[in-house]
């Protein structure tokens, strides 16, 4: 029997599933992207504290990482995700492989923003005698932040997509509901009602990064 | 006192090396204000890094105070820093800072407390006259503003030594004039010795006592800005001279002639070799019933051609006719000023 009806507890369940997969993996893709790109940095020739080897590899990594589909490296993290959450279904078992696949991304559009840090700013504080944590603290974060800040906001975003992903292997949310119930049982209900909330929270992290930028640039 | 014994600069490509500096020597006494001048490229920028150590040397003594700077560990420097302000040609100013937390932030490096910060900000605002502005972000001032954030910026702590890299070169020239004016001030009521690197001779003829020429990393000439100006030796501080000579001639020439025809129209035309040749004035005089008379003249064999300029003075008609006399001199590709 082909069920059509809308059963909105169970579509609660999944909105928050799905925004909590996103918020706490990006939170943590934030703070660990933020200083691995940070290390990216100031560990490339001519930067605070040069290293070759060390950008080197972290540069693979991170490249490495980027270029594996999301799908496969759900599948590659099940025994990591087994031995840190203990179960590879449900939400939480979705964290692990969101972040692994969301931080080389986000650490990347943080290189990309401090870049466009203007150098001369980074030689005047030099000249004033700033140590290396005073610059990073004091000129490169705040000089960066606008163009860190829609970092976030694209993460996010591409997050979103990610845990729908996720949510067809068993993670719960969005993705989960409209594949299981809108898919596999043909509930076109489920499956509309489902994209149409997607877009609206892409939506919703699209318009907060855009007005915290609006607000905080001011070149 | 900065010395400067021996340094050289070698910078190390996939091809060769590059001598940026080469074996310089020079001693800038306490409160002088001392210009180097040169060419893009002749190596002034990384000498003047290689006084506060933002450039390493690769051979020499950088000696500040009887310092040896190469020889301060990283702490040291910084502290030594803190003490050798430094200005720049884009200003380099924090855009997510306002004026006064712009001027703050040497005093937070150097972990100066919150209250005499804001103290030691606001008298630095009221020093470059910036008072009122002290809430704008950089991308609401002008050049000559940013400049002004800039001294205040590198004067926060105090320093013995200004270093000024370009500074004047972004902007226009009177206000050009301005900020040099307050740089001479901060020499004179501070007692802070200002090393000046410019290719503007404007610049050194104007505040500088003694310079240096650069060229291809070397000091080609060194000596008090009077006697390289009087007495220029090496061909680059002769082409320097030789060019503020000329600009400063047509300057004083049009003063004079402005003086001297108070009334009617004065007109610079500038010819170029397309136009030269053809009677283009007397054609533009033969449409007008006014009076034109050619004040003063002078044509120039330079490399591109000859080029003339002519001064006339238009008079006793209307602005109407004035207009249409410009615009037929216009119309033949003259460039036409109105003093």
């Amino acid at each position: 029997m082909l069920d059509s009806s809308l059963n909105l507890g169970q579509l609660l369940t999944a909105v928050y599933e799905t925004v909590m997969m996103t918020f706490v993996s990006l939170a943590f893709a934030s703070v660990f992207g933020l200083l691995i790109g940070i290390l990216l940095y100031c560990t490339q020739s001519g930067g605070l504290f040069p290293n070759r080897l060390f950008n080197r590899i972290a540069d693979m990594v991170v490249n490495v990482l980027r270029a594996i589909p999301f799908l496969i490296l759900l599948i590659l993290l099940i025994p990591l995700t087994r031995a840190i959450v203990g179960t590879m279904l449900g939400a939480q078992a979705a964290l692990p492989p969101l972040i692994a696949a969301s931080t080389p991304f986000f650490a990347r559009m943080c290189v990309i923003a401090f870049q466009e840090v203007d150098k001369g700013t980074i030689e005047a504080s030099k000249s004033m005698g700033a140590s290396n944590g005073q610059i990073i603290w004091k000129v490169l974060l705040p000089e960066a932040m606008p163009a860190i800040v829609s970092g976030i906001a694209v993460t996010g975003i591409s997050l979103v997509g990610y845990t729908a992903m996720a949510g067809a292997i068993g993670a719960g949310g969005l993705g989960n509901l409209a594949y299981m119930y809108g898919f596999a049982r043909r509930n076109d209900a489920v499956l509309y009602t489902s994209t149409v909330i997607i877009v609206l929270i892409v939506f919703a992290i699209q318009w907060i990064g855009d007005a915290i930028v609006k607000k905080i640039d001011k070149r | 006192m900065i010395e400067l014994i021996h340094v050289s600069k070698v910078f190390d490509t996939k091809e060769d090396q590059i001598h940026a500096v080469n074996d310089v020597s020079l001693t800038i006494q306490d409160g002088e204000i001392f210009g180097i001048i040169g060419y893009s490229g002749a190596g002034k920028s990384t000498l003047v890094r290689m006084i506060n150590q933002l450039e390493r040397q690769s051979a020499g003594d950088v000696i500040i105070d009887g310092r040896r700077m190469q020889e301060l560990s990283q702490k040291e420097l910084n502290r030594e820093r803190q003490s050798i302000g430094m200005i720049f040609q884009h200003f380099n100013l924090l855009w997510s800072r306002t004026v006064r937390q712009n001027i703050e932030l040497p005093l937070e490096f150097a972990g100066v407390g919150k209250q005499e910060r804001a103290a030691r900000a606001a008298e630095l605002i009221h020093m470059v006259g910036l008072d009122g502005r002290e809430n704008s972000y950089p991308s609401e001032l002008s050049g000559g503003q940013k400049q002004r954030v800039g001294i205040a910026r590198a004067l926060a702590n105090n320093p013995r030594i200004l270093l000024s890299d370009e500074a004047t070169s972004a902007l226009d020239p009177d206000t050009t004039v301005q900020i040099l004016d307050l740089l001479k001030h901060i020499n004179e009521t501070l007692g802070i010795t200002i090393v000046m690197i410019t290719h503007q001779m404007e610049v050194v003829q104007h505040i500088c006592s003694r310079m240096a020429v650069m060229s291809e990393g070397r000091v080609v000439e060194e000596g008090t800005v009077q006697e390289l100006f009087e007495h220029p030796r090496h061909e680059i501080t002769k082409r320097f001279v030789q060019n503020l000579d000329d600009g400063k001639d047509i300057e004083e020439l049009a003063e004079r002639l402005k003086l001297k025809y108070p009334d009617g129209v004065l007109l610079r035309a500038t010819f170029t070799r397309n136009n030269t040749d053809d009677a283009v004035i007397a054609e533009a005089i033969r449409k007008v019933r006014f009076p034109v008379s050619i004040v003063a003249s002078s044509i120039t064999d330079s490399v591109s051609g000859p080029y003339g300029v002519t001064y006339l003075h238009l008079y006793q008609g209307t602005d109407p006719e004035y207009n249409l006399f410009v615009e037929t001199l216009v119309n033949s590709s003259v460039k036409v000023e109105v003093l």
